[in-house]
């Protein structure tokens, strides 16, 4: 069943001016509860524009979005609401921290939500649990914080509002590899946990190939292709062309297939590498 | 052997405060280190290890609270010096959208070496050959603003290079970049350092793009851990996964596979090496 869809979205920065960019070009994308969607697509593709308008922060130029089936844009009302059902998680959020202390900050949401004072001290306890964020680090400036652990407070944030589609824009980038792993983990216990549509905008394709169920690729403000990460990364030549890439670990099992070896080339982890050459080695009586 | 360009010695460095009577521990503490001519040195760490800071310490937009930095044999804290040694050590930053000041590509490149007081004629020379370089030159007269993000990298990068600096410091310079993005930026790089013979000091988190320099030092709470080429370095995988980094794919996937009693070569760092390597052992 449909969660939320965009039918013939196009939205234009600037309409009327010199300035005129078309941002989105009628995009269409259909997601089902559950799922953990990676959009993909080279800096200016218009990734973050389409996820704005997921949860209704721009309004389309042309065209509608549906969460469950109603649009958003129906009635003030509906979109005051898609703003807590749909989270939003921009990039850098940790620039966004704005509270005297953390446990404030992820309050901020539930708040304005208009929940009581129980329910929102609940919510705080448990997204900064969820996060790894300590008891003891709620009552701290977040601008005490070390960057991981900010990115960290910024998320719990969202997820404190318990949206049921939690979206999140480059969750990794400037984090160190172990800050990259922290995050994706907690990203996929999340989604496994509460059953929540999930949607990751990335620029790691190592991260993406690892973790999405759909992958939708963004070129030039329209959606070049969508489906799943073998059908993705099948076609390698072209990610390049339009501004990506396949991860290393994909790229050797193409040279060594292109070489004449019988391997497959839906390898995305270092794991997955390992035991496929162990397989080959095996049969070719090496090991 | 080549000179010196950027010296560090015993330096320690800490950041002040926002409340009263609270030291912070130091960013940067009793670190020395030195960096030659022509070099291409890329800085790994985790985030908060102190890499940013030397990076400011190197051109004197900090400066350490005890021990030296000299720059080309010149203190950073001696004032008179401060303009040649910006001169000579440029700055690159993460955010390219930070970095641009004008409205068209060649008037952001050429705001550097006019604040210098250059004559028109050789601000146009340095303008066009730091585009060539960086593959920018066709989109001269363009609005930067129109650029993707690594275009616009690029440009920022231009800029420092018309000002003719000996050195280039780039701090994550690629960390908001797509993939294509990310290899033009390096492709530039790597030309600026082997072409025109500038000395690159490269901050990142990307392992595969650190392989690309001649050398690497790894930091780690405030200190220096590890100095070496890439083979040396990411050989020691575990030490590196010890302090929260991590070593390329190629790496990781030798070294399950030499455990497994495949005779890998001990040193393999690239995609090319390890391809060729599983051949030779599958061709027998």
């Amino acid at each position: 069943m449909s969660h939320l869809k965009t039918e013939n979205l196009s939205y234009v920065y600037g309409e009327g001016t010199p300035f005129k960019i078309t941002a989105l070009d009628n995009v269409n994308i259909d997601l089902e509860k559950g799922e953990l969607v990676a959009i993909i697509g080279h800096t200016g593709s218009g990734k973050s524009t389409l996820v704005q308008h997921l949860n209704g922060l721009l309004k389309p130029t042309e065209g509608k979005i549906f969460l469950d089936d109603e649009n958003i844009w129906e009635s003030k009302s509906k979109v005051y609401d898609t703003r807590f059902r749909v989270g939003l998680c921009f990039q850098y959020p940790e620039y966004q921290l704005f509270e005297s202390t953390v446990y404030k900050d992820i309050a901020f949401g539930p708040t304005n939500m208009g929940l009581n004072e129980k329910e929102i001290d609940e919510r705080v306890r448990s997204a900064a649990k969820y996060v790894g964020i300590p008891d003891g680090m709620l009552a701290k400036s977040p601008f005490d914080l070390s960057g991981g652990e900010k990115r960290r407070v910024a998320i719990a944030g969202v997820i404190s509002m318990e949206p049921e589609v939690l979206i999140l824009d480059e969750p990794t980038s400037g984090l160190d590899p172990r800050g990259r792993e922290q995050i994706l983990g907690l990203i996929k216990n999340y989604r496994e946990k509460t059953g929540k549509t999930v949607i990751i905008v990335s620029h790691s394709m190592d991260d993406v190939a690892r973790f999405a169920t759909k992958v939708i690729v963004m070129n030039d403000s329209r959606v070049e292709n969508s489906g799943t990460v073998d059908e993705i990364f099948e076609n390698s030549s072209r990610l390049s062309e339009i501004g990506l890439s396949v991860p290393q670990i994909t790229e050797i099992f193409i040279r060594l297939k292109k070489m004449g070896y019988p391997v497959s080339e839906k390898v995305y982890t270092v794991e997955q590498g390992h035991s496929e050459l162990m397989r080959l080695f095996a049969e070719r009586g090496i090991v | 052997m080549a000179e010196s360009i950027i010296e560090f010695n015993n330096v320690t460095f800490r950041y002040e405060s926002d409340e009263e009577g609270v030291t912070l521990p130091p960013a940067v503490s009793d670190f020395s280190l030195k960096i030659y001519e022509g070099e291409f040195v890329a800085v790994l760490g985790h985030n908060g290890s102190g890499k940013s800071t030397l990076a400011k310490l190197a051109n004197g937009l900090l400066l350490p609270e005890s021990g030296t930095v000299t720059v080309s044999g010149m203190d950073t804290k001696d004032e008179e010096k401060d303009i040649e040694i910006k001169q000579t050590v440029g700055v690159v930053f993460q955010n390219p959208d930070n970095q641009i000041v004008a409205t068209i590509v060649e008037e952001d490149v050429a705001f550097g070496p006019e604040n210098l007081g250059i004559e028109p004629s050789e601000i146009r020379r340095r303008v066009d050959d730091s585009l060539k370089i960086v593959g920018m030159y066709k989109y001269r007269r363009h609005e930067p603003h129109k650029l993707s993000g690594g275009q616009k990298q690029r440009v920022a990068i231009a800029g420092i290079i018309a000002m003719e600096p000996r050195c280039i410091i780039l701090d994550e310079p690629t960390a908001m970049l797509d993939p294509v993005g990310r290899r033009d930026v390096m492709k530039a790089i790597k030309r600026l350092n082997k072409e025109l013979n500038i000395t690159v000091v490269y901050i990142t988190h990307y392992m595969e793009e650190a392989c690309e320099a001649d050398r690497i030092v790894v930091m780690d709470d405030a200190r220096l851990l590890m100095d070496g080429t890439p083979r040396e370095v990411f050989s020691n995988t575990e030490k590196i996964r010890s302090i929260g980094l991590d070593v390329p794919q190629t790496c990781s996937l030798a070294e399950m596979l030499r455990k497994d009693g495949i005779r890998l070569k001990n040193d393999l760092l690239s995609i090319d090496e390890l391809v060729e390597n599983i051949d030779d052992i599958l061709k027998g």
